[in-house]
């Protein structure tokens, strides 16, 4: 359960309350027939009246930076989808509708490169508006999703009319959620994920200060972002003096804010991650495969995939996406997912020069994924109850589960089962070097890790539709369908 | 010329809100920070706020508490 239930229309079409969506109390995300909502309370409205009627929200909707989004007439909604508070009569002033994406992600499952996409599209944002006099109320980076290799902003609720001496209220937040992150990797190759996993509001200034070390001081922002925020962050920590009001009277301006704004856009722009070559990334290249498997493999899945269309497949251990690619090509979308940080940020990187829109890069591990987070554990939705596949392709990953990651053979069919969708899986056997490799310095208590023990608990809840050993030998396709 | 009047309106409705509806805090050290970052504009608003009272934002927690004029 990862949505609050209010009710259902005279249809049985349910309303949910998006749990996540509760921080802005002039706003509120909720799901009714399939269909993604904000409710906007007066305030709200009316800032929304004003921003769809600028130049800025116009340009950025039409180049797709800003989710598409229309006012609906909300008479026609349920009781339930119209109450601005569960339980009450208050009403919301208005409903917009979003156009829903296809899947959600989250900046712990993004790469290197896709967190600095989304931090320079915010400021993008942030720059934009105040030649227009629009503020960004926030500056979290879950305001952000992706339509395949694109960022896209999707809280129109966070813009507002920026007042005059008004200071950039996002700042403090951008470095949390953005910058603090992105240096740490840059400077330190200390992959920022953990840490959002680990904090929903980011890295504080302290604990970033922390994780640099003094060599970093010279570096380009670390000075100014992160000791200098830190400092003051702790001397006005207790501060009673109404710090905002004193800079508005001091005639603090937008120009303060640009010249901050573009500093950053040129820092973030520059940030580099350097990592050395980790194991899949180099996989495709190294060639563990025989030619002539490689070739097998490709047209195996190529033939599964090509059996119907698919709403939504997921290619998990998709190294640097080779088979995602060829979901894709009936596969209205696809999530790529791998533990490897380089292998996604590579594909990311590709993907996005190639301007694909239906592939979602994630850095997603498998024996350990994305669990429900934050506020009553519902703010942030554990991977699986974002979106079920209908397609799954689990291609020489089987043997990472197993032996290196120690998840009984059968619990992880049965999870695969769970996902509800079709299976297009590679058996890795222990004949197989990669397999060698991986039991080699460890005790083998993997009974369970053998062609019967797959294939019988495969065909316990699979219908098994091919078979087909590659090549080489020591590795079998399969393509497999629900058991109904 | 029919869009004159609703921009009109929309705008007069939107200037009137004077201050940002916020539910987040901006951090008081991070809202002085930002004068740092702001080029001259910044500057001139350091200058106004006075710098005596701007550094003391910087001064370490110590020399704070030992400091009779606090």
């Amino acid at each position: 359960m990862s949505e609050i239930a209010l009710g259902a229309d005279a249809h049985g079409a349910k309303v949910t309350l998006e749990p996540g969506s509760f921080r802005d109390r002039t706003a509120r995300v909720f799901y009714h027939d399939g269909k993604i909502f904000r409710g906007l309370n007066e305030t709200a409205l009316k800032e929304w009246h004003a921003l769809s009627a600028t130049n800025f929200y116009r340009r950025l909707s039409a180049s797709g930076a800003i989710v598409p989004t229309e006012q609906r007439d909300f008479t026609s909604l349920p009781a339930e989808a119209r109450s601005a508070k569960a339980g009450t009569s208050d009403q919301w002033a208005g409903v917009l509708e979003h156009e829903r994406l296809p899947f959600v992600s989250y900046p712990y499952e993004w790469s290197f490169e896709m967190l600095r996409d989304a931090a320079l599209l915010q400021l993008d944002l942030v720059l934009a508006g105040l030649d227009e006099g629009i503020g960004l109320k926030d500056a979290s980076a879950y305001n952000l999703q992706w339509k395949g290799a694109s960022p896209v902003f999707v809280d129109v609720a966070s813009f507002y009319k920026r007042a005059e001496g008004e200071p950039w209220v996002g700042y403090r937040q951008f470095c949390q959620m953005f910058l603090y992150p992105l240096l740490v990797q840059a400077y330190r190759d200390v992959p920022f994920q953990p840490w959002m996993r680990g904090s929903i509001d980011g890295m504080d200034a302290e604990v970033c200060l922390n994780l640099l070390s003094a060599r970093d001081y010279a570096r380009s922002g670390v000075l100014a972002h992160v000791y200098l925020q830190a400092k003051a962050q702790k001397a006005y920590n207790a501060t009673t003096r109404d710090v905002r009001k004193d800079l508005s009277k001091a005639g603090f301006d937008k120009r303060i804010i640009k010249a901050n704004a573009e500093r950053l856009r040129a820092l973030v722009a520059g940030l580099q991650w350097k990592p050395k070559q980790t194991t899949w990334s180099d996989y495709v290249k190294c060639g563990h495969y025989e030619a002539s498997d490689a070739e097998q493999k490709r047209a195996f899945v190529r033939e599964a995939v090509h059996t119907r269309d698919w709403a939504l497949a997921w290619d998990i251990g998709c190294n640097v996406g080779v088979f995602s690619r060829i979901a894709a090509e009936r596969a209205k979308y696809v999530v790529a997912m791998d533990a490897d940080h380089l292998a996604i940020d590579k594909l990311y990187q590709a993907l996005k020069s190639e301007r694909v829109a239906n592939i979602l890069p994630l850095i997603v591990n498998v024996t350990d994924p994305s669990p429900n987070l934050g506020w009553r554990n519902l703010e942030r939705k554990r991977i699986d109850e974002r979106g079920r596949p209908d397609l799954v392709l689990a291609l020489a990953l089987i043997h990472h589960v197993v032996i290196g990651g120690n998840i009984p053979m059968a619990e992880f069919v049965e999870w695969l089962k769970g996902l509800g969708g079709d299976l297009v899986i590679e058996f890795v056997t222990r004949k197989d070097p990669m397999v060698v490799t991986l039991l080699r310095n460890k005790e083998d208590h993997y009974a369970d890790y053998n062609e019967d023990v797959f294939e019988r608990e495969l065909a316990a809840r699979f219908r098994i539709v091919k078979r087909q050993p590659l090549g080489s030998g020591t590795r079998i396709m399969y393509h497999a369908q629900l058991a109904h | 010329m029919k869009k004159t009047p609703f921009l009109l309106i929309a705008y007069f409705v939107w200037v009137s809100e004077t201050r940002v509806d916020a539910y987040l805090d901006p951090g008081s050290g991070s809202m002085l920070v930002q004068l740092l970052l702001g080029g001259v504009a910044g500057a001139a608003v350091i200058m106004k706020l006075g710098w005596q009272r701007f550094k003391d934002v910087f001064r370490s927690s110590k020399a704070k508490q030992t400091d009779p004029n606090e």
